[in-house]
């Protein structure tokens, strides 16, 4: 029994427990004072606690805090493993980017199973789907919506079968399967092409903080593609691109309004397989003159007929001579034969040394080892520029091209020597116009043309692959180059060869007998020295 | 600090003198070798994968174990002994009592997670450089997360009569502090938002993620741990206290 009375010990016992209640009150403080005033070194060998520093000063600017909503499923079997590699490196992106700026990210990664809660976020984005990562402004006035397969990461389907496909297709997953060569029995797995979340995160970001979007308008009524159309050749994933970068997408008919909207900021005339009314193609140039920007991608049709009036015609002012034949490269064999006479000669891939090194739009491609498709496309030869200003290549073929020529209307996909040359195909070029007027900013702006050599290429078909591409022509046309300038989070990886090298069974020995086998000697002969 | 270190030695050697650690040891030593095994060969070969997914499952069910095994005797056992009636009435202070012993719970778990770094080191020897940053970064995330489960195994020590009681109030609260940020998480559409903020102040997996998981030292989540570790101390203390004045 201790010496104390009852009014002592319950004197002492309500000072402990005020003592107690301040201690928590201190600690609870101190941890959120802490989250305010901080420090942070990055020790990773591979800096994967760094953003990029272009990302760095966008979180920096932000006019206001930005909230992100990740709203995650996982794929299953045989997609969970790519459905992984992809959420835990946005997640990481994302996690590092709001311990770097606490301030400015509010990140909110909303539970799987807890389906209410998730849509009832949504509601109030204004949104629904899974795999969604949502950029928006704390009052919510603002908000880019990111898809995690397509946006964030670019997945390359491999051939899902027909119940594999109907499944991804149910997740909201477009793009899957290429109707030429799908085949719905057999199985090729997935893998992912290329992880964008750095660069979505400072796109997204700047969309987010943006108090204008620049308005791009498509031509229509000359025969183009749909820029709402699902079909392979039309356009409505450029469009849903586009309008997740930030700008703002309208068609323009110029049958119905013959002069250009003036919040015109890009034109794209892609795909016209019609002349343009008379007088479109002039005001285009003036439009071009005075500051304007221009995307044209000719209709294989248009090329090959000799269209007056048409996308090729107008691109033909500017340097950029769409020559007839389609470019081919020839296929190579198991065995590394050169394979011609096939189709597939006319869809190939243009590298990282088909792509300029010094165009600030190809060269982030470049340097990310990024690689472009074309599909029946023509080239360009160089022409004279109409108006003073410098004509550029960006992208070209291989050496191997040749321009397969039409033989009464038909291609036979096979080189040949007499009609036909081999050599570089000019198939993106770009005309930068020393002519311009000056801006809100008071800088000069200058005409800016990009002309690519298909109307295929920005197309539904062969969007996943060009994206990157796309998206940074239309940031350069409207003076965005920032936005393309992010270069990606490196991944920490260092490998061991478990299959080729004695690795596994050394490991194993140590691993499960030696340092355990260590401790228990250790043990025993500690035990034994103490029993004697 | 003197009378800091003779108990923390006293400590440290009781727990290695005794074969209960030894088997502990090694039983920390296969679990992870066993886990790290299929991690890299899952990855295919991923080494830092490998080493970091140590971090994200095997860790946190070992410190919700591990550390009240080794703490369930530091207090109960001593009252019932009487020897802490004897240390206490010694010139010495509670406090350095208690962090002591925190102090030797806390070395020990910290050998014991010492493991990664070993096989860091043969992986290295086989040929391939982890990432040595991002794992030192680890292994001292995980002390501090030893370091706070260690001090609510002392309170519970403090609070028991016998051992496995302590044990049990402490594997117990450890699974709760694990279970009420994730809990609350899930809960929050129901949930006020004071409960949510007090469960974002505790949530040890957060703070351990968010930082030393990815190989980076942050001011705030090392506060976080020291924070919470010095209340588990200072709660300790007055729990041991109270014997004097409760009677």
């Amino acid at each position: 029994m201790s010496g104390f009375g009852v009014k002592s010990r319950v004197s002492i016992g309500l000072r402990t427990g005020l003592g107690v209640a301040i201690a928590l009150v201190i600690a609870f403080l101190a941890v959120d004072l802490a989250r305010w005033r901080y420090f942070r070194v990055d020790l990773s060998l591979s800096g994967r606690n760094t953003l990029d520093q272009s990302v760095i000063d966008i979180i920096d600017q932000l006019p206001e805090p930005v909230v992100v909503d990740v709203f995650l499923r996982p794929l299953r079997y045989p997609y969970d493993g790519i459905s992984a590699q992809i959420a835990g490196r946005t997640l990481e992106v994302l996690r590092v980017a709001q311990e770097s700026r606490r301030n400015q990210i509010d990140l909110r990664v909303h539970d799987p199973n807890d389906i209410e809660t998730q849509q009832q976020r949504q509601r109030e984005l204004g949104i629904e789907g899974v795999n969604l990562v949502v950029f928006s402004n704390e009052s919510g006035t603002r908000k880019s919506v990111q898809t995690l397969y397509g946006d964030v990461a670019v997945v390359d389907w491999g051939n899902p079968t027909r119940e594999l496909y109907e499944y991804l297709s149910q997740q909201g997953i477009q793009g899957t399967v290429n109707p030429n060569t799908w085949r719905p029995n057999e199985f090729k797995p997935a893998q992912v092409a290329s992880n964008r979340a750095e660069e979505v995160l400072a796109e997204a970001l700047l969309k987010v903080s943006s108090a204008t979007a620049p308005r791009v308008y498509f031509s229509t009524g000359q025969g183009e593609p749909s820029i709402d159309g699902e079909l392979p050749a039309d356009l409505a994933r450029l469009r849903m691109t586009l309008e997740s970068d930030g700008f703002e997408v309208e068609a323009w008919d110029p049958a119905r309004t013959p002069e250009l909207p003036d919040d015109c900021a890009v034109l794209a005339i892609i795909g016209a397989t019609q002349s343009f009314p008379d007088g479109t193609l002039d005001r285009i140039r003036e439009f071009v003159t005075g500051g304007g920007r221009v995307l044209g991608a000719p209709a294989l049709t248009d090329v090959e007929q000799g269209l007056e009036g048409g996308v090729a015609a107008y691109l033909m002012g500017y340097g950029m001579v769409a020559e007839s034949g389609i470019v081919c490269e020839p296929l190579i064999g198991n065995g590394g034969e050169r394979i011609y006479n096939s189709p597939n000669c006319a869809t190939f891939m243009v590298g990282e040394t088909g792509l300029s090194a010094s165009h600030p739009l190809t060269e982030p491609l470049r340097r990310r080892s990024r690689r472009l498709r074309f599909h029946l496309t023509n080239a360009f030869r160089r022409g004279g520029l109409a108006t003073a200003g410098q004509l550029l290549d960006i992208v070209t073929s291989t050496p191997d091209a040749w321009q397969d020529l039409a033989v009464r209307g038909q291609y036979d996909y096979s080189f040949d020597h007499r009609t036909e040359t081999r050599d570089r195909r000019r198939l993106a070029m770009v005309a930068q116009l020393a002519s311009g007027t000056p801006g809100a900013d008071g800088e000069i702006q200058q005409g800016r043309v990009i002309g690519i050599a298909s109307s295929l290429f920005p197309s539904n078909q062969l969007m996943d692959v060009n994206r990157d591409f796309l998206l940074n022509a239309f940031n350069w046309m409207t003076a965005r180059e920032h936005r393309v300038r992010v270069s990606p989070l490196p991944a920490s990886m260092t490998t061991l060869d478990l299959a080729r090298s004695s690795a596994l069974p050394k490991l194993s020995w140590t691993l499960y007998l030696l340092l355990p086998g260590l401790c228990v000697a250790v043990g025993a002969v500690l035990a034994w020295r103490r029993r004697n | 600090m003197r009378s800091f270190l003779a108990i923390y030695r006293r400590e440290l050697a009781g727990l290695f003198l005794a074969p209960l650690a030894w088997i502990l040891l090694c039983v920390t030593l296969f679990y992870n070798g066993f886990f790290f095994l299929a991690a890299l060969e899952q990855s295919g070969g991923n080494v830092n994968a490998s080493l970091g997914y140590l971090h994200r499952g095997p860790l946190w069910y070992l410190v919700a174990f591990l550390p009240p095994l080794l703490t369930m005797r530091m207090i109960s056992e001593e009252t019932r002994s009487g020897l802490l009636e004897f240390l206490l009435t010694a010139p010495v202070s509670d406090t350095a009592v208690m962090i002591g012993k925190l102090a030797a719970a806390t070395s020990f778990m910290a050998i014991a997670w010492s493991s990664v770094l070993v096989f860091g080191l043969v992986v290295q020897l086989l040929g391939a450089t982890p990432d040595w940053g991002q794992l030192c970064m680890e292994w001292l995330g995980a002390v501090f997360v030893s370091g706070l489960f260690s001090a609510i195994g002392l309170i519970c020590s403090a609070l028991s009569g016998t051992p496995l009681l302590a044990a049990f109030l402490a594997i117990l609260s450890n699974l709760v502090l694990f279970m009420v940020p994730t809990g609350a998480r899930m809960a929050r559409g129901v949930l006020h938002e004071p409960a949510l903020w007090i469960a974002d102040r505790i949530d040890v997996r957060a703070h351990f993620d968010g930082s030393f998981q990815t190989g980076a030292l942050d001011s705030s989540h090392v506060l976080f741990f020291v924070v919470w570790t010095a209340l588990g101390v200072f709660l300790a203390v007055r729990i041991v206290e109270s014997r004097r004045w409760m009677g």
